[in-house]
């Protein structure tokens, strides 16, 4: 049986060659990204039986194996897209947290800055230099805002470019998967689908990888050995060997920002929601976008209506250096309505602020239905009314249908805060305008006989100008006398509220004098309903005694109204009264610094999970040199070996051979 | 465990990594000397810290106004004292003016040097400020206070405010006194109250010496104080008079008849507030409806106090009419009370300028220790422990040394190196 002896070997040849070639195939990839190691499978070839048993015919390689394991490649898939949105959200937010943390571009110096020029006008109410510095300050807190807002605008801005680019790499990875797909259902076709095309499936397995750092995705294997990917909540990127374009958008709430749309090869488009789509650089853009960059624009813009509002609201209570009444110091930014681009109707919505300290940085969106409108918080999606009509005051604002027809199924986007930071200005650039004095004098006569003093008097609501009042004690009646006829005035005395109108019974000629009253008079002509002036008389008085309060002269040196601007500074304007501006400020600082750390922390740990997946595909699908080294060697020793086979099986032919001879 | 070459490379790379970074953050601490280098490294401190750097602002805002604050009131204050000397040399020279031996020409002296006091303590009420506010008119810091001279009285044309200014979180501390207050509402104290013949008399009669002859009827709660006294000539050089209250209705009623001394000159007569407590004195005769006003003591303004002694100076203390002396020596006691009482008002603002600015002094000290309390604990939330990083750092940097050791030495193993 010489012959077998010799096709034995040469069996046993080819295995070892076989052997050899993979051992080389696996060193010469030891450093390829994706590649997992291969092993020759070997088996023995059916014996022959003869009567005294089978014997063996040599060796066959049943196949070539890599060391793949699907759990551990989806284990891997997964951290990776979690790691990459950490990742990218972490580096959007890091431009944020560093912006917020350095001390000198930050607007904390910017509101102190203010604030200083305003006590400097405190100091020294007429002097027309102070009065420019505390302009100036008002012009640089102004720019600040301005400053961060743009700056967070630019990252919104990176956002969308960012959005463009993880859209066109996707789509590239899509593609090379769909052409891969192709490339392996031939490949093992051609083999009577038997034998895994294992560097092609390695290079697929590389790319779903390397998708997964952009989005995230889920990967289910065909029967024909194709790959489909999908993402979001089963959306198909690749289906077999065709795939799906995704695209971006300006969506149709907010043509600012961009949104994904996905098209299929024959053309069809649908929107995808934002919140189906996670995961990646991608997922870590969005999210990123809606839980941090839209809060910190609104919180900042928040800070910007509550200050302008509150300090014209003051201002608006002063009197200027020319005697006229406080007008608006900052030109206060208005709420931003955007029509949804999807609106058929022609209705016209109007947001105007109602009270600041009520408000909340958050969009909200307002749906017209058949049942009417329906308003919707988005910072924490609560419905806040469901089918009412307009208008509706709610979360500090007013909410009206300025005009026009809604259709059913239109809807607004209603933005109060996002761009406030951004509209802020300065409204007025003559330094004689800032309203530091009180426009209300009060006068106890020198010739007065009672111990009776006078409050300064203040402004309750601005009025176009202070009446004068010349008034005097009436002995017999008790009465203080004066007042114009037809005046309401409201007198509290130990808390208690009497509401009078001169000229009508019991007060037709004046009003009972009690020591400590208080007096609010609507002085507005005709009478609004609302009380205008306050002062309080406290101390005896005797008859004839008299008082007058007048408006105040031009180029006062009174400082009570700037007195009243400048306690604004640590006054709780915001959030419900529970926040100054810079406390609001610091809020967001700690919002922002608290979502870094919880993300960052986050990151490490999924990236130590991801090293962790990475380690155990390395440590099961890569390749040890010591262990190819070693294989080389066996292979080696086994091609002698066969080789050594072939040899003797000639020398026994030669034997027989020469047994004739 | 299965080890691949790979493993081997890029676990040693990502160790050596992460010891880098380590190094880094704590290279960035120690140089900016901060602990927080952006608000994530402590979201709860960085918060605190912008809290406290407010507060810490706040009170230098309070110091500042507190500085302010003692610079104005140091002005007005020095202006009440120069003042209050003038005043105080003034009367001086008003003691002198009662001694019946002095000639006319020591009276004119005298009233020369109340004419000069009159203008200097005008230029003292009429002071501004280093911007040029007038520090006594009241809110009216660019209205001169006071005009007029000695000859027609002098007006106040500021108004009563007075400026306050932000000291600490709940006082507002009053900085400036108006001129009304300090130069224009000084207590009469001269006259228990004002009997003064109405501006509209037609008659020569003279009203003087309000006097209180009961003090309990007086200042009883229900005497008003305001009374008119009405004279009706009767013929024959006889006038009856009507006592009235203030809303017109009478009192009781009696007669007068102006009489002549030996002399030619009318004999004072005392008229009484009928169950009032009180009695004038009415010298010459009335026309017919003339009026003595009866009024309470009221105020009156160091201005017309030294006017009134100006005019005693230069008008003479001795006539052949015996009431002319007694009319002036009554006046001349009013003169010097009320000064006594303008310089007493004048030191009562003094004073209140005086506590004012010593409780700003105290204010100050707090000021400055509340900032050294702000300034540690701003330091405690966000400066670094330098000994803790400078160690920290070397124990990093020992740590890495190592990885990297490790890493050649595990790299240059390999069974390659035999074949």
């Amino acid at each position: 049986m010489s012959a077998s002896t010799l096709t034995i070997a040469v069996t046993g040849l080819n295995a070892a060659q076989a052997g050899l070639l993979t051992t080389s195939h696996n060193i010469s990839n030891a450093s390829t990204a994706g590649y997992s190691r291969q092993n020759v499978v070997q088996t023995t070839q059916n014996p022959f039986y003869t009567g005294s048993g089978f014997i063996g015919q040599g060796t066959r390689v049943l196949s070539v194996q890599r060391a793949y394991s699907s759990f551990l490649s989806t284990a891997m898939y997964t951290s990776q897209a979690s790691t990459s949105q950490l990742e990218s959200y972490l580096t959007q937010l890091n431009a944020i947290d560093n912006m917020l943390g350095d001390t000198t571009v930050g607007m904390s110096p910017a509101i102190n800055g203010f604030y200083d020029g305003v006590n400097d006008v405190v100091a020294n109410p007429s002097s027309i230099p102070s009065r420019q510095s505390m302009l100036a300050n008002a012009q640089s807190l102004v720019s600040r805002f301005k400053d961060i807002q743009a700056r967070l605008q630019q990252l919104n801005d990176g956002v969308n470019t960012q959005i463009k680019s993880e859209v066109t790499t996707i789509n590239s990875y899509s593609q090379q998967i769909a052409d891969i797909n192709q490339r392996i259902i031939i490949a093992e076709a051609a083999g009577g689908d038997t034998q895994p095309a294992n560097d092609l499936r390695d290079q697929r397995d590389q790319l779903i990888l390397e998708l997964n750092q952009h989005v995230s995705t889920n990967v289910i294997e065909q029967t024909d050995g194709s790959f489909s990917v999908f993402f979001g909540n089963g959306q198909p990127l690749v289906v077999g060997t065709s795939r799906y374009t995704l695209s971006t958008t300006a969506a149709s709430d907010d043509p600012s920002r961009l949104t994904l749309s996905l098209s299929s090869s024959s053309g069809q488009t649908s929107q995808i929601p934002e919140s189906l789509v996670s995961g990646g650089a991608l997922g870590g853009l969005l999210k990123f976008r809606t839980e941090s960059l839209d809060d910190a624009q609104n919180r900042l813009g928040l800070m910007a209506v509550g200050l302008s509002s509150a300090f014209n609201d003051q201002h608006a209570l002063g009197q200027n250096l020319n005697g006229a009444m406080g007008g608006n110091f900052f030109n206060v930014p208005q709420p931003v309505v955007t029509y949804d681009s999807g609106n058929t109707g022609s209705g016209t919505i109007s947001v105007t602020l109602n009270n600041v300290s009520a408000m909340l940085p958050s969009d909200y969106t307002l749906d017209y239905g058949a049942g009417g409108y329906t308003l919707r918080r988005l910072s924490d999606n609560t419905t806040l009314f469901s089918n009412q009509t307009l208008p509706q005051t709610v979360d500090g604002i007013t909410i009206d249908l300025a005009g026009g027809t809604p259709a059913v199924g239109d809807s607004f986007k209603l933005q109060p805060t996002r761009y406030a930071a951004r509209d802020i200005s300065v409204a007025i650039t003559d330094p004689r305008e800032i309203a530091a004095a009180s426009p209300v004098t009060t006068t106890a006569a020198s010739t007065n006989v009672g111990t009776v003093v006078m409050s300064p008097g203040k402004l309750l609501q601005p009025l176009a100008s202070v009446p004068t009042y010349n008034l005097t004690y009436d002995l017999t009646s008790g009465e203080i006398q004066g007042f114009p006829a037809g005046t309401p005035i409201d007198v509290t005395v130990n808390g208690t509220t009497t509401s009078y109108t001169i000229g009508t019974a019991p007060a037709t000629t004046g009003i009972p004098y009690t020591d400590g009253m208080t007096i609010q008079i609507d002085a507005s002509a005709p009478a609004d309903g609302v009380k205008d002036i306050e002062f309080q008389f406290t101390g005896t008085p005797k008859q004839g005694d008299k008082f007058t309060l007048t408006q105040s002269s031009a180029n006062s040196a009174d400082n009570r109204n700037v007195q009243a601007l400048a306690a604004l500074q640590t006054s709780k304007i915001l959030l419900g009264g529970t926040a100054s501006v810079e406390s609001a400020y610091a809020q967001m600082v700690s919002t922002i610094g608290n979502k870094a750390r919880e993300v960052g922390v986050a990151y490490d740990s999924q990236a130590s999970l991801l090293e962790q997946a990475q380690t155990a595909i390395a440590s099961f699908s890569g390749v040890n040199l010591d262990e190819e080294a070693a294989n080389l060697l066996r292979y080696q020793q086994a091609y002698q070996a066969s080789a050594k086979i072939i040899d003797i099986s000639g020398k026994l032919f030669d034997l027989l051979a020469s047994l004739g001879g | 465990m299965r080890v691949s070459t790979s493993m081997i490379f890029d676990g040693g790379v990502n160790t050596m990594q992460r010891r880098t970074s380590e190094m880094l953050k704590l290279q960035q601490q120690l140089s900016t000397q901060r602990r927080i280098i952006t608000p994530s490294d402590d979201p709860v401190a960085a918060a605190q810290a912008l809290e406290v750097t407010q507060a810490a602002n706040v009170n230098q805002l309070y110091m500042q106004n507190q500085s302010e604050a003692s610079d104005i009131m140091a002005l007005g204050e020095s202006q009440l004292n120069d003042a209050g000397t003038l005043l105080q040399s003034l009367y001086q020279r008003m003691v002198q003016l009662g001694d019946g031996s002095l000639s006319d020409k020591d009276r004119a002296s005298i009233a020369t040097d109340l004419r000069e006091g009159f203008k200097q303590l005008m230029s003292y009420g009429n002071q501004t400020d280093g911007l040029g506010n007038y520090i006594f008119s009241g809110y009216r810091g660019d209205t001169i206070p006071f005009t007029g001279d000695a000859d027609n009285g002098v007006t106040y044309q500021g108004d009563a405010g007075h400026r306050e200014l932000q000291v600490s979180a709940s006082r507002n501390l009053q900085v400036t006194e108006s001129g009304l207050d300090v130069f224009m509402r000084v207590p009469n104290t001269s006259v228990p109250f004002r009997a003064d013949a109405a501006s509209t008399n037609t008659g020569n009669a003279v009203i003087s010496a309000p006097t209180i002859t009961d003090a309990s009827l007086w200042n009883a709660a229900g005497n008003t104080q305001i009374f008119d006294v009405t004279f009706t000539d009767l013929g024959g050089g006889n006038f009856s008079y009507d006592v009235t209250d203030y809303q017109g209705n009478s009192i009781g009623t009696g007669t007068y008849t102006p009489t002549l001394d030996a002399d030619g000159y009318p004999v004072p007569a005392k008229i009484a507030i009928p169950g009032m407590g009180a009695e004038f004195t009415i010298t010459g005769t009335p026309g017919n409806g003339d009026v003595a006003n009866i009024r309470p003591a009221g105020t009156t303004d160091v201005f017309s106090v030294l006017s009134q002694a100006i005019s005693l100076a230069e008008s003479p203390n001795k006539a052949a009419d015996p009431n002319v002396a007694t009319q002036w020596q009554e006046q001349y006691g009013y003169a010097l009370t009320n000064l006594q009482s303008s310089m007493d008002n004048m030191l009562k603002y003094r004073a209140n300028l005086g506590s004012r600015m010593a409780e700003a002094e105290t204010l100050k000290s707090a000021g400055s220790a509340r900032d050294t309390e702000y300034t540690a604990t701003l330091s405690r939330l966000q400066d670094v422990d330098m000994t803790k990083a400078i160690s920290d750092l070397s124990k990093t940097e020992t740590t890495l040394k190592a990885a990297q050791l490790s890493f050649t030495k595990v790299t240059q193993l390999s069974l390659f190196n035999y074949l």
